[in-house]
C-alpha cells in the first residue's frame, strides 16, 4: 500500500476508473511502493509527514581542538566536545522540520548525553537531558506552513556551542516531512507536489512496462506493440516516447530525478 | 467499477447495486448494513469494526447530522450531502464499499473499491 499516492490516483491517471480489472488493479497497487521506494532512496528520506526518532552523529567525527564545555550531571562530569566536522549545524535527516504538529502538539524533543549510545544504554537521554528550544537548540526556521507553524526547510538546527562529536549521543525527536495537502499542491503556502508527481509518473511507468509486456505479436513473441497497421490506418511509436514511457530498467527516469533534485537532502547524505 | 465525480457543496446520489459471483443481485436483509467511507489507503486505521483515518463515513441507517444517507433495497441508494462533501479537501480518493451480512460471519467487509474525485466549488 502507498504511503503518499492513493491507488485511485493512479488508476484515474491511467483512465482506468471505469474498467479496471481487478488484475490490473493488483499490478497497480503492487507498483505503488516500489516507485515511492525509488524515490524516497533518492531523496535520501521519507517525505511523508510522521514524527521521526534518530541519533547523531551517526559516524566517529575526528575531533580537533581543544575548545569544549564543561557540563556536571549527577555523577559526573564530562566536557562536551567540538564536533570537527560538523561544527555548529546539526543536519536532520527528513524534511522539513515543523516546530510542532498541526495541532501544536509535539514539539521538538532534543536531548543530549555524552553516553547515550543511540539509546542502547538503560536509562539514556533522560528527561533532565533534554534542551529547551531558543537556549539550547535552535532550527534555522526560514517560513512558516498554512497552519502558522514555524518550519526549517534545510533542516540544520544549531545550538549556542558545537555538537558532540561522539557518535549517538543527541537524541531528536521530530516532526519531519510534508503534509497530503503539500504534496498534491492543495495547500496555499507550502509545495511539494514535485515529489508526489515523480512517484505518480514512476508507477504509471512501471505499470504500463507490465502491461506491455503481456501483449503478444501474431507470432507470440512478448513485447510492447512499436506498431500496428490497418489497411490504410497504421502508426509507429517513436522511441524517445517508448523510451519515456516505459524507461527501461531505470530506478528512476532522469526527469524524475530532474525534478526532485531540490528536495534531496544532501546535507545529510554528507553529514552523517 | 466507476469513476464518481463530484463537487464540493454540490450533493451527490449513487445507486449501488451488490451481486453475487454468478451476477444475481443481492437484496440486503433486514439486519445487514452497508457503508460508505471516502479515504485514502495509506490514510485508513484502525480495523474493519471500527476504522479511522478517513475523510468522511456513512453507514445506513445512521444519517449524518447533513443528512448523506444510504437506504438499502434492490438499488442501495447512497446520498452524500453538499455539506458532508465540502468538509473534504479537494482531491482523488478511494471511495470504499462495505458491507455488513448479519448471516454471513456479522462483520464488516470490503465487497468495492472506487475512485471518486472531489473537484473543488
Amino acid at each position: 500500500m502507498g504511503q503518499i499516492v492513493d491507488p485511485s490516483e493512479l488508476i484515474l491517471e491511467l483512465g482506468l476508473s471505469a474498467t479496471i480489472t481487478d488484475e490490473q488493479r493488483a499490478i497497480v497497487t503492487q507498483s505503488i511502493p516500489k516507485a515511492e521506494a525509488a524515490v524516497f532512496r533518492y531523496l535520501g528520506y521519507n517525505p511523508k509527514q510522521a514524527i521521526r526518532t534518530e541519533y547523531y552523529p551517526v559516524r566517529a567525527m575526528g575531533n580537533r581542538g581543544a575548545k569544549g564545555v564543561w557540563e556536571v550531571d549527577a555523577t559526573s562530569a564530562f566536557i562536551r566536545q567540538e564536533s570537527a566536522v560538523t561544527g555548529d549545524e546539526l543536519q536532520v535527516r527528513h524534511l522539513p522540520i515543523r516546530a510542532t504538529d498541526s495541532d501544536a502538539a509535539n514539539a521538538i524533543d532534543l536531548r543530549i548525553d555524552h553516553d547515550g549510545r543511540f539509546g542502547t544504554q538503560s536509562g539514556s537521554f533522560a528527561v533532565s537531558q533534554q534542551e529547551t528550544e531558543g537556549t539550547g537548540f535552535w532550527p534555522a526556521y526560514d517560513t512558516e506552513d498554512s497552519g502558522g507553524i514555524r518550519i526549517c526547510n534545510s533542516g540544520i538546527i544549531r545550538s549556542h556551542g558545537r555538537w558532540p562529536s561522539n557518535p549517538g549521543s543527541i537524541k531528536i525527536v521530530y516532526v519531519g516531512g510534508y503534509t497530503a495537502g503539500e504534496l498534491r499542491g492543495t495547500d496555499g503556502t507550502i509545495d511539494a507536489v514535485p515529489i508526489w508527481s515523480a512517484v505518480v509518473d514512476e508507477v504509471r511507468r512501471r505499470v504500463l512496462k507490465v502491461f506491455s509486456q503481456r501483449r503478444h505479436t501474431g507470432a507470440g513473441f512478448a513485447g510492447p506493440f512499436v506498431s500496428e497497421g490497418l489497411g490504410d490506418y497504421s502508426y509507429r511509436v517513436d522511441a524517445t516516447v517508448l523510451r519515456q514511457l516505459l524507461g527501461g530498467s531505470w530506478d528512476l527516469m532522469m526527469e524524475t530525478r530532474q525534478s526532485l533534485d531540490s528536495y534531496v537532502n544532501y546535507g545529510w547524505q554528507i553529514a552523517s | 467499477m466507476a469513476l464518481i465525480v463530484a463537487e464540493q457543496l454540490r450533493g451527490i446520489t449513487r445507486d449501488i447495486t451488490i451481486t453475487d459471483s454468478a451476477g444475481a443481485t443481492i437484496t440486503p436483509g433486514i439486519n445487514d448494513r452497508m457503508r460508505v467511507m471516502i479515504a485514502r489507503l495509506s490514510e485508513l486505521g484502525g480495523d474493519a469494526e471500527d476504522p479511522t483515518g478517513f475523510q468522511f463515513l456513512v453507514v445506513s441507517g445512521t444519517d449524518s447530522a447533513n443528512g448523506s444517507s444510504i437506504v438499502l433495497g434492490a438499488a442501495n441508494r447512497v446520498r452524500l450531502d453538499a455539506q458532508d462533501l465540502a468538509t473534504i479537501p479537494p482531491g482523488i480518493y478511494s471511495f470504499i464499499v462495505d458491507y455488513f451480512d448479519r448471516a454471513d460471519a456479522s462483520e464488516w467487509k470490503t465487497i468495492d473499491v472506487q475512485t471518486i474525485v472531489i473537484g473543488e466549488r
